[in-house]
C-alpha cells in the first residue's frame, strides 16, 4: 500500500470517528432528525458539533506537536505532555483565572504564553545535549514545577468556587465545550499547526545532527523559532479551551512509524490524522460510559497513555534510539 | 573554485583554538588536515563551512562564504560531520535524499550516482539501523555527495573504519577528487594520508605547523616535532609514508 493510500485510509477514519462522534451521548439522535427538523437536531447542531470539531482540531494539534517535538529534539519520548509544556500553559491559564480573568480571550492568551515560555526554556535547556536524560530531566522538573505553582495558585485562590471550577476544568474534558470555545481556540491552533507544519524540513535534516542540519542551509534560530511559537500557540490554545489531555503527541507517532517510516517530516500529517482520530475515539468511548456523569477525557487519556509511556521506556533500554 | 581561508582565529569560550590561519585549497585535489589531538582541525573544517563563528576571511573564489545564503552554500560546501548518526531509522534513500535539501528538489540522477559511486545501491530501500558501521558511514558520504557540492569537507570520516573499509572510503575520496571536486578531510591516520593525499595541512595547537604538497611535509623531522613521536618512512608506489614508532624522548 503507498502512502497516499494509507493518508487517504487514516483520513476516512478520522471523517467516521467525527460522524460516530456526532451519534455519540446520552440523548439518542434518530439519523431522521437531520431532515426533518426534529428539535433533537439542535443537540447535535449546538452539543455535540462544536464538541467533535474541537476533538478533531485538539486531536490534530496534539498529534501533530508530539510529532514535532520528537522530531526536532530527536527523542522519541517527547510530547508536550510529557514535557511540560501542558503543564506550563495550564499554569498560565491558572494564574488567569486566579487573578480574577473571566475566562476568555484572557485565559487563552495567558495559557499560549505559559506553553511558549515552557517551550522556550526546554530547548534552550536540551539544545546543545543529545541526551535522552537531560532532556526527560528538564522535562519532568518543569511539568513538576508547573504543577506545584499551580497547585499554590489554587491554595492562594479567594475564591472555593473558583477553586472547584478550576480543579474541574485541569482535568481535562471537552464536556459542555460550545461554539465560542470553537471561535477562541481555532484560529490560535490553525496558526500554530501552520507553524508547525513548516518545521517539517529542518526535522528531516535534524536527524543528521544539528551541525549537518547547519551545513545543509537549515537555519537553526529560525527553526527554534517555529517550533516555540507554534507548540505556544497550538497547545496553549488547546489547554486554554479543554484543560491538560496528555500522551495524544506520545503514542500517536509511535503508532504511525511503522506505518509511514521513521522520517520526521513524512510524520507531521499522519500524526495529526491519527491524533484526530485518537481523540474522536476516546471523547466518543468516554461519553457512552454507563451512568449520569462521564469519565474526564484527560483522565482516560492518562488512564491509556501512562502504561504506554512506561512500556516505550522498557522498549528503549537498550535499543539504538540513545 | 579556489577556497581560500585568510586570517582565521576561532575561539570556543575563552579558549582560542585557531590562530590566524592561512591556507588556499584548489579543486581537484585532497587536502589532508593532520594535527595531534586538540590542534583544531576539526575546528578549522568547521569554521570553513561557515558553521562555527569565527574571525578572519573564508572565501570561495571572490565571494565570502559566511555571507553567502544559507541554501547556496549548501550547495558549494558538503560537509560531513565526524559522527556517523542518524537519529532516526530512516530509510537509505531517504538519507541520501537529505543531500539534495538545499536545491529543494530530490534529483534521481543525483542521488543515483551518489548511491552508485559509495557502492550503496543496493541498501536503498534498508533502514539505516540495521547497516553496519562501514554501510553507514558510507550512506552518508553518498548523502554529501547526493548535493552536488564543489567542495567536499569531511570531519575524520574514517574514525569507526576497519582499515580495509578506510582505505575504500578513501579511494573514493579519491574517484570524487579526479572528477573535479575539492576535498578537506581531517585524517588520524599518517600512513593513510601520505597515500592518498596531495596536500597536506598541518596543525599544531591552532596554528598553521606546515602547508603543501604531502611529500614535502610528511617528512620525519616535521611529523616527529608535531606529533612527539619518532617516524620511519616506508616507500610504496613511490610516495613516502611516515609510520610512527615511539614517542620521541620517551
Amino acid at each position: 500500500m503507498t502512502r497516499s493510500m494509507r493518508l487517504a485510509m487514516l483520513g476516512l477514519l478520522v471523517a467516521l470517528l467525527f460522524l460516530g462522534s456526532l451519534a455519540c451521548g446520552k440523548a439518542w439522535v434518530p439519523p431522521g432528525a437531520w431532515l426533518d427538523g426534529d428539535p433533537r437536531w439542535w443537540i447535535i447542531v449546538d452539543l455535540r458539533l462544536p464538541r467533535a470539531v474541537l476533538a478533531l482540531a485538539l486531536g490534530a494539534v496534539l498529534g501533530l506537536s508530539g510529532a514535532v517535538l520528537q522530531g526536532y529534539l530527536r527523542n522519541p519520548l517527547a510530547d508536550p505532555g510529557v514535557v511540560g509544556v501542558s503543564s506550563a500553559a495550564a499554569l498560565g491559564a491558572v494564574a488567569a483565572l486566579v487573578a480574577g480573568a473571566a475566562g476568555g480571550a484572557t485565559v487563552f492568551a495567558a495559557a499560549i504564553a505559559g506553553a511558549a515560555a515552557a517551550m522556550a526554556l526546554l530547548a534552550a535547556l536540551t539544545w546543545r545535549s543529545d541526551s535522552t536524560v537531560t532532556f526527560v530531566l528538564a522535562g519532568t522538573v518543569l511539568a513538576s514545577l508547573a504543577g506545584a505553582l499551580t497547585a499554590f495558585l489554587i491554595s492562594v485562590a479567594p475564591n472555593p468556587y473558583a477553586v472547584a471550577e478550576i480543579m474541574d476544568w485541569l482535568m481535562g474534558a471537552l464536556t459542555d465545550r460550545g461554539w465560542p470555545d470553537v471561535a477562541l481556540a481555532l484560529p490560535p491552533m490553525a496558526v500554530g499547526a501552520a507553524l508547525l507544519w513548516r518545521t517539517a524540513p529542518a526535522l528531516d535534516a535534524l536527524a543528521l545532527g544539528e551541525v549537518a542540519a547547519a551545513s545543509l542551509g537549515i537555519h537553526a534560530g529560525r527553526t527554534r523559532a517555529l517550533v516555540v511559537a507554534g507548540t505556544g500557540l497550538a497547545v496553549g490554545a488547546g489547554v486554554a479551551a479543554t484543560g491538560v489531555i496528555g500522551f495524544v503527541g506520545l503514542v500517536v507517532p509511535h503508532l504511525l512509524r511503522p506505518l509511514f517510516g521513521h522520517r520526521p517530516g513524512a510524520l507531521l500529517l499522519p500524526s495529526a490524522l491519527g491524533g484526530a482520530a485518537l481523540l474522536l475515539a476516546a471523547d466518543s468511548l468516554v461519553r457512552l460510559a454507563p451512568g449520569a456523569g462521564e469519565v474526564r477525557l484527560g483522565v482516560a487519556m492518562a488512564m491509556i497513555g501512562a502504561p504506554f509511556f512506561l512500556f516505550l521506556l522498557l522498549g528503549a533500554r537498550g535499543s539504538a534510539w540513545r | 573554485m579556489a577556497l581560500t581561508v585568510q586570517g582565521l582565529s576561532v575561539a570556543l569560550g575563552r579558549r582560542t583554538v585557531l590562530h590566524d590561519v592561512d591556507a588556499a585549497f584548489r579543486p581537484g585535489r585532497i587536502t589532508a588536515v593532520l594535527g595531534p589531538n586538540g590542534a583544531g582541525k576539526s575546528t578549522l573544517v568547521k569554521a570553513m563551512a561557515a558553521l562555527l563563528p569565527h574571525r578572519g576571511e573564508v572565501r570561495l573564489d571572490e565571494r565570502m562564504v559566511a555571507a553567502l545564503d544559507p541554501r547556496e552554500r549548501a550547495r558549494l560546501i558538503g560537509y560531513l560531520p565526524q559522527d556517523a548518526v542518524v537519529h532516526w531509522n530512516m530509510r537509505v534513500d531517504d538519507v541520501v535524499a537529505l543531500g539534495r535539501m538545499p536545491h529543494g528538489d530530490r534529483c534521481p540522477r543525483a542521488i543515483g550516482a551518489a548511491l552508485c559511486l559509495t557502492d550503496t545501491a543496493d541498501l536503498a530501500d534498508r533502514p539505516v539501523g540495521e547497516l553496519s558501521g562501514g554501510e553507514r558511514s558510507r550512506v552518508l558520504l553518498a548523502r554529501v555527495l547526493a548535493g552536488e557540492p564543489r567542495w567536499l569537507l569531511a570531519d575524520e570520516p574514517l574514525a569507526s573504519l576497519d582499515p580495509a573499509h578506510a582505505i575504500d572510503m578513501l579511494d573514493r575520496l579519491r574517484q570524487v577528487a579526479r572528477e573535479g571536486m575539492g576535498v578537506v578531510v581531517v585524517l588520524h591516520d599518517l600512513v593513510q594520508a601520505a597515500r592518498i593525499a596531495d596536500d597536506v595541512l598541518l596543525l599544531d595547537t591552532g596554528r598553521v605547523a606546515a602547508f603543501g604538497p604531502a611529500a614535502l611535509v610528511l617528512t620525519p623531522e616535521l611529523v616527529g616535532r608535531v606529533f612527539g613521536v619518532e617516524v620511519a618512512l616506508i616507500e610504496r608506489d613511490g610516495r613516502h609514508l611516515p609510520v610512527p614508532l615511539g614517542r620521541l624522548g620517551g
